[in-house]
């Protein structure tokens, strides 16, 4: 499904700075990835990259064996609202619009017919419970709330690629967890494939996997079993792990 | 570093947020100054006419420091919303009070006098374009640049006064803000605006209240009722653009089939904000165009008109004697006068044009109108000499001839149906008038010609001589009758006999009479009205590119938040193409929105109003006045336009 081979990013100014090295990275079809690691590894980068909004330095991307590289500006902007959903940590909610039509922004940018648009909008909603909240108006409704329209928005065009960037970053813990079971939820019936970035090992430990990195290149991943609790026991281990002096930990690990 | 430098190097380092403050102050600085310049100009109050201009100039000056005023006010406020969150993070570093306002106060002060100083400098090198102008208009040779420190004295009183008032009402516009609404400045979330039925009954009450009033009292209509109507159309305009945005979303939502297409969904959803937020702007630039194209419209609809009148009338040369020129005009032939009818006809012989003459007198009758214009009084005999329709009237009927030209009474529009001297037991009736516009002559009986002479000469008390009046009838003129293209030979003779009458008549006394015609009175409005055209022009632009400057100044507020919108948006799917149209639609209405409200009202108040302004067609002239300024808003549209979308642009991914 995603295909990242040899990608680099450099970025050049008076101290260039290796943004990314020769990352690899592949997501099957229907996997629920996510990407892990401190600040400033650089997994943000890789997600803009993923989502064609930052071009690489070097290194090839392949989305459905097609690589959006060679598209122009336009054609991508069209590829990004056709193929991908995003979701972000500060929501990028409309003020101006009701729920309704924010979540169905992407299909009327396209000029689908209403009758199609009403469909969606009132399947997707139904799904993500948000069907009360449709007619309200972004400043009316919680951050939980607001991170599902942006769910359902990002879903409303099936997309073949769902990219999640914090998404529970400015949210509550209980507000969290239900937004990642949406996101669980929503790969396992719909089969998205979805990419996650995150701080949060909570988050985290919904994915099938978890790809870890630091400073620009890739580090680790693990699997998670068919339990939820001991895969976060071990992504918080893995952060402690990244976090901390390499030989100190590992004598205590091993 | 200390505080003034703190203070100047924010300025000098921050010039791209300063710039649109410091263009748009030293704009209004600079034709101010570009104003002054010209009123103390020393040649143009000798010139001939140029106090009549100075009057113009002088009240335009008032007009401009008045609108500069609230122009720069404008600016500052929108430039410190902008600022808020530098202002906020200032405060949380433990910035007091009053050194924030000091701050402010030494910025401001700063980027005042720097744009004194580069409006007058500007001002000096425009300057002599603007002189070539003016020296066009006031018809005399190209006036010399001179070093204007009166000007330069003018300006500086004017200008530093209000930047210091505007600099110290700035710091109450953020006076009571906490640092936490300073640094959240512009991006709290709007709230949707709300519909008023009760005001939007009022916008319309106001509405059709000054257009009933106008209808209802089309008679009686004095000049303070213009007052009354402007109050109920600003308070209606005002209502209406308050209102227009809650009115139009809630329009625009019941069409779903409308809104959810394309960018639909995101222009208008924007635009019903915009015109919220912007109501205030809408309504202060909906009020000053009005005013401007009215303006402007009423004076070409007049200009027009007066061109057509003349192009009517009789394109004769007219030779009139002085004043009491004894009564024996039989051997006129001896008479001192004699030699300007010799001279005239001499430069007639050399243009080769040929002429009829009739020779015919009369005399001036004050008191026959009670607003004591002086009428010529003519006899019916002398009258047929020339005339193509014989008159014959009895004892007491008479005949009232007009010429072009507004006429300066109040009953100028109402016909004079009766001459009166009550005293002598005279009263007459017109029966009939040839012509429009000012009375001039009056056609009687040639008995009561003679009884008219004798009371007239008992009047005041010593014989009363006729004035002899040679009328040269050109035939070939009347067939051309165009004044306007090129310069016939009837211009170039009336600039002859013109310049007869006044420099070298003056000199050496040796012409006596005056010389009236068509083209004289043509030439003479002409340059009147070019002068007031001039100034008009002026203050029409002024008006338009401050009320682009606004809007450019509130697009300038938004454009971060906008940025941020747009950049979110690219990130879904939205590309730079979709971006455009829907920014343009946005722009757009910020442009014409308040023009074609302006244009409205500008076409529906002169056509409603054309009987008391005695006009006949107003209809093309106002699409005229409109349609210039329709030009000049397209011009700042497509440049603000080209200069916002470049910016957006920027954040598109």
């Amino acid at each position: 499904m995603l295909q990242v081979k040899q990608l680099n990013k450099i970025y050049s100014g008076k101290v260039a700075t290796k943004a990314l090295v020769d990352i690899n990275l592949t997501i099957e079809q229907g996997e629920f990835v996510g990407i892990m690691g401190p600040s400033g590894s650089g997994k943000t980068t890789l997600l803009n990259m993923v989502s064609t909004i930052d071009t690489p330095s070097s290194g090839e991307i392949y989305i459905n064996g097609k690589s959006p590289q060679i598209l122009k500006a336009n054609d991508l902007a069209r590829f990004r609202r056709r193929h991908l959903g995003f979701v972000f940590q500060d929501f990028n909610l409309l003020d101006t619009l009701t729920i309704a039509e924010n979540i169905v922004l992407p299909l009327t940018l396209d000029k689908r017919g209403l009758r199609e648009m009403d469909q969606k909008l009132k399947t997707v909603a139904k799904k993500l419970g948000i069907e009360e909240i449709l007619k309200k108006r972004t400043y009316e409704v919680s951050g939980g709330q607001k991170q599902r329209a942006a769910i359902a928005r990002a879903m409303i065009h099936s997309p073949s690629l769902l990219l999640a960037d914090e998404p529970t970053g400015s949210l509550d813990s209980k507000s969290s967890r239900t937004v990642m079971e949406m996101l669980e939820m929503i790969n396992q019936t719909e089969g998205t494939t979805t990419m996650l970035v995150t701080h949060d090992p909570l988050a985290a430990s919904f994915c099938h996997r978890v790809v870890f990195i630091k400073d620009g290149q890739l580090y680790n991943e693990i699997h998670r079993g068919d339990n939820r609790q001991p895969f976060f026991q071990e992504i918080i281990d893995m952060l402690s792990f990244l976090g901390g002096n390499n030989n100190e930990l590992s004598s205590v690990r091993v | 570093m200390n505080f003034r430098q703190f203070a100047f190097n924010n300025v000098r380092r921050n010039t791209r947020a300063y710039s649109a403050y410091f263009l748009s102050s030293s704009f209004a600085v600079m034709i101010f100054f570009m104003y002054a310049v010209f009123i103390f100009h020393p040649d143009i109050a000798k010139s001939v006419g140029g106090q009549e201009i100075l009057y113009g100039m002088k009240t335009g000056e008032y007009v401009v420091l008045v609108f500069s005023f609230f122009f720069i006010l404008y600016s500052t406020s929108s430039f410190l919303k902008v600022r808020s969150k530098e202002l906020g993070i200032l405060t949380i570093l433990g910035m007091q009070k009053k050194q924030l306002h000091r701050l402010i106060f030494t910025e401001n002060m700063i980027i005042g006098s720097a744009s004194i100083l580069t409006g007058m400098i500007s001002g000096i090198f425009l300057s002599k374009l603007f002189l070539l102008m003016g020296a066009k208009v006031v018809d005399i040779k190209e006036l010399p640049l001179y070093l204007p420190m009166k000007a330069i004295g003018l300006t500086i009183v004017s200008f530093l006064p209000l930047f210091i008032i505007i600099s110290l009402v700035s710091l109450f516009l953020i006076r009571k803000k906490r640092a936490l609404e300073l640094l959240e400045g512009t991006s709290k979330p709007k709230t949707e605006p709300k519909v008023s039925i009760l005001l939007t009954f009022l916008s319309l009450a106001c509405f059709t209240c000054s257009t009933l009033y106008i209808v209802m009292k089309s008679k009686s209509f004095i000049e303070s009722d213009i007052l009354q109507v402007a109050g109920l159309v600003c308070i209606g305009t005002y209502f209406f653009f308050h209102q227009l945005s809650g009115i139009g979303i809630r329009l625009l939502k019941r069409s779903r089939v409308f809104t959810w297409k394309g960018t639909r969904l995101l222009w208008t959803s924007e635009m019903a904000y915009k015109i919220k937020d912007n109501s205030r702007m809408f309504f202060m630039i909906t009020v000053m165009m009005t005013g401007a194209c009215i303006f402007v419209s009423g004076f070409i609809a007049q200009d027009q008109e007066l061109k057509e009148e003349f192009m009517k009338s009789n394109p004769d040369v007219i030779y009139q004697t002085p004043f009491g020129t004894p009564p024996e005009s039989e051997h006129y032939e001896k008479r001192k006068w004699y030699t300007d009818v010799v001279r005239i006809e001499k430069e007639f012989k050399n243009s080769g044009v040929t002429f009829d003459k009739v020779v015919t007198s009369s005399f001036p009758m004050v008191d026959f109108i009670e607003q004591s214009v002086a009428l010529d009084v003519k006899s019916q005999s002398s009258y047929n000499l020339g005339a193509v329709n014989k008159v014959s009237l009895k004892q007491n009927e008479a005949i009232m001839i007009h010429v072009p030209g507004k006429n300066t009474q109040e009953d100028s529009g109402k016909i004079i149906q009766k001459l009166s001297l009550p005293q002598k037991d005279i009263y007459l009736n017109v029966v009939e008038h040839l012509g429009k516009g000012y009375p001039n002559e009056v056609i009687v009986s040639d008995s009561l010609y003679n009884e008219l002479r004798k009371n007239g000469i008992s009047q005041y008390g010593k014989t009363v001589g006729e004035t002899i009046t040679v009328k040269y009838s050109i035939p070939d003129w009347k067939a051309k009758s165009n004044l306007s293209f090129g310069e016939p030979v009837e211009i170039q003779l009336a600039k002859e006999f013109h310049s007869w009458e006044t420099s070298e008549g003056q000199k050496t006394e040796s012409f006596e009479g005056y010389i009236t015609s068509r083209a004289q009175s043509y030439l003479f409005n002409k340059s009147s009205n070019s002068a007031k055209m001039f100034i008009m022009v002026f203050i029409a632009a002024i008006f338009s590119i401050a009320s682009a400057s606004f809007i450019y100044f509130k697009l300038y507020t938004e454009l971060r938040q906008d940025q941020r919108m747009y950049h979110s948006l690219s990130k879904i799917g939205v590309n730079s193409k979709e971006m455009k149209h829907s920014a343009t639609i946005q722009i757009a209405t910020l442009f014409f929105l308040p023009f074609f409200i302006a244009a409205l009202e500008t076409i529906i108040g002169l056509l409603l109003m054309k009987e008391q302004m005695e006009l006949q067609n107003v209809f093309i002239p106002s699409l005229m006045g409109t349609g210039a300024f329709f030009i000049a808003q397209l011009i700042f549209f497509i440049i603000v336009r080209y200069r916002y979308v470049q910016q957006l642009k920027r954040v598109m991914v």
